[in-house]
């Protein structure tokens, strides 16, 4: 893209490239990248001109949710330090929260590859988040009904709690 | 980045995708979980029965209905099975009167096994006698204790790992004849100690990381008042939060970073050489909190003159306890802090607000007080007369007003005719263009 088509005021933002384990592209901004501890970390030990990350644990369905996760997240907390500079009453946290809430509402297998990919890039808040929610589908919940909740079959012969 | 194309074989819904996600994640979830639930675990299937094993939270809450022996039970239960080498937590939350041996009991394993937060929160049959491993820990970093109990202290002795420490309703003892102990905690941030029975007649506490002290006696039973002292040595201190009856001497010593104070006490007996001893100690403070009870206690003992020595001082909040306030002593205060550029105003309960011999002569505050001022906030504004004088009288003398915040009591605000009274008169109030009245 030559600079002439798109006259900003900005300059124009460094990217950095992360490709799925099932070789997809995705251009992502420096910062939403470096939410990813993993990827901070082999940030600096990286030459400037490569630029490009082999995710080979995270599928491309996967990638996508989570890179949405961190633009948001990065974009959520430059608009909650703005608000609170300018001293404005501001509920972006509570929104931010809201938003996560909606975010983790997936289907089981959804929020296990989300869990895993969390894990693996090392993104603590979204890994809390959905340690969180699987957390909350057992609490309350007798033996039984979490075993129909995350369809484990029931191979113990004997109680070990049953006789005390 | 258009990935929804990809041909990646989804996973079948029906497949059993928690039980193979790796040990490590499993006991991350399960800590997640009150302790109960993350040992109900293990009856899922065999894939599951250990897993809780080693979760490295022990979180234990009981104040349901539930029978003590099987909670106690549980409890043995988990900490025989439990087979991480270090616990990070483990807490016990009840309502129920435990057996204090088998409390006790507890306390020792888990030091045994490096815990690093230690919470106990319930009642016991008879006080607990701690065990004096909880001084030796080197990696107890924080510990909450809210059950009778009873520490018999060693002469001196260093908890070096410990940063927030919460002691309530603690009786405190010393192990030798001299009575005489110093407890040094070297990087301990945070300490609270609400009605904690000192039996102890020096006790020297060394924080040199201290950064929030919290002491509340006040709801202690018995008001007698011992010739006891504790001295704190808290160099880094940035926030005091006292509330006290000076059953004990408190002698507060290097409090060069102190910043905000905030002291209530009140008494029945003569406290005045206890009371100027605390003053002497929080002369640094910026920002100052003052329970109208200790403007009285400060008036009656002639001690409002020692505040002239808190040269930082920028900001004073008074908080009137009972709905009243002494309108001469306030007059008093004032004219000892010409410095005070803020003055807050917040009040317990709604009612009468400056009452005194007559009425509060506001023509007696000192100008040298009021030329200074540059924000007022008043809370649960009534909007009655002397709650109005007061603001115009403000807005009249108070040379460098810039900004007078006035929240509306409760009673106010649910009265909507009124508010719109209160505003009107408000802004009719002859001020300065420069000073803004912020009404809500």
């Amino acid at each position: 893209m030559k600079d002439s088509f798109n006259p900003s005021i900005e300059p124009p933002k460094k990217t950095v490239t992360l490709v799925s384990s099932d070789g997809y592209d995705f251009e992502v901004e420096e910062e939403v990248a470096l939410e990813s501890q993993v990827i901070k970390d082999g940030f600096e030990d990286k030459a400037v001109d490569d630029r490009e990350y082999l995710l080979f644990n995270v599928h491309s369905d996967t990638l996508e949710l989570i890179i949405k996760y961190c633009e948001k997240h990065v974009s959520s907390r430059k608009s909650i330090s703005a608000a609170a500079a300018s001293s404005s009453s501001s509920n972006g946290e509570e929104a931010l929260k809201e938003w996560d809430e909606h975010f983790i509402s997936v289907d089981t297998n959804t929020l296990y590859d989300i869990l895993m990919a969390a894990d693996y890039l090392n993104i603590k808040s979204l890994l809390d988040l959905a340690i969180q929610k699987v957390a909350d589908t057992i609490h309350g919940r007798s033996p039984e009904q979490i075993r129909k909740k995350f369809n484990i079959e029931n191979d113990s012969i004997i109680d070990p709690w049953a006789s005390e | 980045m258009d990935a929804s194309s990809s041909t990646r074989q989804r996973l079948n819904e029906d497949e059993d995708r928690i039980s193979y996600l790796p040990d490590n994640i499993l006991h991350y979830i399960l800590s997640f979980l009150s302790t109960k639930f993350a040992v109900r675990t293990s009856v899922l299937s065999t894939r599951w029965k250990q897993v809780w094993f080693g979760i490295s939270n022990l979180v234990f809450y009981a104040f349901g209905p539930m029978d003590k022996l099987i909670f106690m039970n549980f409890v043995d239960n988990v900490l025989l099975h439990h087979d991480a080498t270090f616990i990070d937590k483990f807490s016990v939350s009840s309502k129920l009167v435990l057996d204090d041996t088998r409390v006790n009991g507890w306390i020792s394993t888990i030091l045994d096994r490096n815990v690093g937060e230690l919470v106990l929160n319930t009642f016991v049959e008879h006080p607990l006698m701690l065990p004096c491993t909880l001084f030796t820990s080197k990696v107890l970093q924080r510990m909450k204790l809210h059950v009778d109990s009873n520490l018999k202290l060693p002469v001196s002795f260093c908890i070096s790992s410990l940063k927030v420490l919460h002691l309530d309703f603690i009786t405190f003892s010393c192990e030798e004849e001299i009575h005489q102990v110093s407890l040094s905690f070297p990087v301990l941030e945070k300490l609270v100690l609400i009605d904690c029975i000192w039996n102890i007649e020096v006790v020297n506490i060394y924080a040199p990381a201290l950064e929030n002290l919290m002491i509340n006696d006040a709801s202690y039973a018995a008001d007698n008042i011992y010739d006891f002292e504790i001295k704190i040595y808290a160099e880094s201190l940035i926030t005091l939060d006292l509330v006290s009856k000076f059953a004990y001497k408190f002698s507060l010593h290097n409090l060069s970073s102190l910043s905000k104070a905030s002291v209530d006490f009140h008494s029945e007996h003569g406290i005045e050489d206890r009371v100027s001893k605390l003053i002497e100690g929080i002369g640094n403070a910026k920002d100052l909190m003052l329970s109208s009870e200790a403007v009285e206690i400060l008036f009656v003992a002639n001690l409002t003159v020692e505040l002239l020595a808190f040269p930082n001082l920028k900001s004073l909040r008074v908080h009137i306890q009972g709905g009243y306030v002494y309108g001469e002593m306030l007059t008093e205060l004032f004219s000892y802090l010409p410095n005070v550029e803020s003055l807050l105003f917040t009040k317990e309960v709604d009612i009468i607000f400056f009452e005194g011999n007559g009425c509060w002569t506001l023509e007696a505050i000192p100008q040298s007080f009021l030329s200074n001022l540059k924000s007022v906030e008043l809370r649960s504004f009534d909007g009655n007369e002397n709650d109005l004088g007061l603001v115009e009288f403000l807005l009249k003398n108070a040379i460098a007003l810039q900004k007078v915040t006035i929240r509306g009591s409760s009673a106010l605000s649910a009265n909507p005719k009124k508010q719109f009274e209160v505003t009107k008169q408000l802004l009719m109030l002859p001020r300065d263009s420069t000073c803004v009245i912020d009404f809500s």
